[in-house]
């Protein structure tokens, strides 16, 4: 995060001298946005935003219902989240350390303007694996753009010869891309009916809310959520507002 | 980080048309064709690098016969990329040192012209004896689902494969990513006009204002 200073005396920074200069200054905002409704690149940064909403356990636990493209399956934020708003040059946030998605600092950028641009996570899916053991778990760091996947780690193998062992591999791959393309279609469900405005939106404003406000301002700030309630987290949560600049 | 390591790397692409009916033979003529071809280090000639295709299971294996890449439906070959390039400061380092014995055996500075030819030969003397760098990126294309995995996000790595793609298979290729499978859903679930009026969601682009201050807030409003 910077800050731009101008000291007395110094030379003027490039914004002035554009201002000065009478010349129309290129608005990176208004560019990156023109560029992202060209692709709908925005899609894949809401949709990684929502999904740590969604894999709270207070708005769903990250779960997905069985679907034509997988059985179902759970998604948890794993111990890297990379934030930015938009535009070059605009601040960036990486929080890192177990459950980082839980944090005010995330959840504050969140409610700044700043979407998830990469996040690492864990996809679990079966209480009983294949072999009757553990459940499987796949890794991987998600890019909003494009949805490139890195640092993927598959489950286990189960196989031994070497060529049944590459064919469990290319499976895997297609189970944990059918996995993510299912959690992004739920998201698109919600995001292109009439839900998300009216209610997926406002329980969205509400846990973010119970993150970062006071208990105080919770309270007179009267409908928070679909209940009609209003709660605040402890520990964590409901600490004391903070100003930051970006 | 290839398919076969333990920490991977992956980048979608959607394969634009299917595969000619009896691919068999034009695939397997094409690909080898397009096998990388080793560079010489003791060739004079200035190429230093090459481009081509390897088995996806040992990068040294240029013999690329089509039961080798095309398993259970699927299409595996690695991208191979050979650069031979001395390290350019250390000819400047050896141009130097030769220069210092030369100019102290001759008494006078060198020409410009013979500096020059000088560096060529130790250019050349140290190609001879430096290995190529070699780096690859795998790719596993799902031929019925016209989906295509490639094994790296760098930008070169990524330019190389599309143009060796497009030349071996002479097919089209395009990146898959968020948009375009919204698209797919939409047009499945007839969601196509929702997707098409949808526009970025103004509190994820400007912030949630009341919750704290948001310096874009009000960006894509007009858009809504």
């Amino acid at each position: 995060m910077h800050v731009e200073k101008h000291k007395r005396g110094a030379e003027p920074s490039l914004r002035e001298q554009i201002a000065e200069s009478g010349e129309t200054p290129v608005d990176g905002t208004r560019t990156a946005l023109s560029l992202d409704l060209e692709d709908r690149r925005y899609l894949g940064r809401e949709f990684l935003t929502w999904l740590i909403y969604h894999s709270d356990d207070d708005n769903g636990g990250g779960s997905f219902a069985e679907s034509d493209l997988c059985d179902e399956f759970r998604v948890v934020v794993g111990e890297r989240v990379v934030l930015k708003a938009l535009g070059e040059g605009a601040g960036e946030i990486t929080a890192r350390g177990v459950a980082p998605a839980m944090t005010p600092d995330v959840r504050y950028a969140v409610a700044g303007g700043l979407t998830v641009r990469e996040v690492d996570l864990l996809f679990l899916r079966g209480g009983r694996g294949r072999d009757g053991g553990n459940e499987q778990i796949w890794q991987a760091a998600v890019s909003a753009e494009g949805f490139d996947l890195r640092r993927i780690k598959l489950p286990a193998l189960l196989s031994e010869d070497d060529s049944e062992q590459l064919n469990e591999r290319i499976e895997l791959l297609d189970q944990l891309d059918a996995m993510l393309q299912a959690a992004f279609q739920a998201f698109l469900q919600l995001r292109l009916a009439d839900t998300w405005r009216k209610s997926e939106l406002p329980a969205m404003r509400a846990w973010l809310a119970r993150s970062i406000l006071e208990e105080a301002q919770l309270s007179s700030l009267g409908e928070l959520d679909a209940g009609g309630e209003t709660r605040a987290k402890r520990g964590t949560a409901g600490k004391k507002s903070r100003h930051r600049e970006e | 980080m290839g398919f076969l390591s333990s920490s991977m790397a992956l980048r979608r692409y959607r394969v634009l048309s299917s595969p000619p009916k009896d691919f068999r033979e034009p695939f397997e003529k094409a690909v080898r064709a397009h096998a990388l071809l080793p560079l010489d280090p003791e060739s004079s000639r200035a190429e230093e690098k090459s481009i081509g295709w390897c088995s996806l299971f040992d990068e040294n294996d240029l013999d690329l016969s089509f039961s080798k890449f095309f398993i259970d439906g699927r299409i595996l070959l690695s991208l191979r990329i050979d650069v031979l390039k001395p390290p350019a400061a250390e000819v400047k380092r050896l141009l130097k040192l030769r220069q210092r014995e030369l100019e102290a055996q001759r008494k006078e500075p060198l020409s410009a012209g013979a500096l020059r030819e000088l560096k060529e030969m130790i250019a050349l003397d140290l190609r001879r004896r430096t290995p190529p760098k070699t780096r690859t990126a795998d790719v596993i294309w799902h031929l019925d689902d016209q989906k295509l995995y490639f094994s790296s996000h760098s930008k070169a790595m990524n330019e190389a494969f599309l143009q060796l793609f497009a030349q071996t298979f002479n097919i089209a290729v395009d990146l898959e990513g968020p948009g375009f499978w919204a698209k797919a859903y939409a047009d499945a679930v007839e969601l196509a006009d929702a997707l098409s009026r949808a526009r970025p969601t103004t509190e994820l682009l400007g912030g949630f204002t009341g919750l704290r201050p948001c310096p874009h807030a009000g960006l894509g409003d007009e858009d809504e």
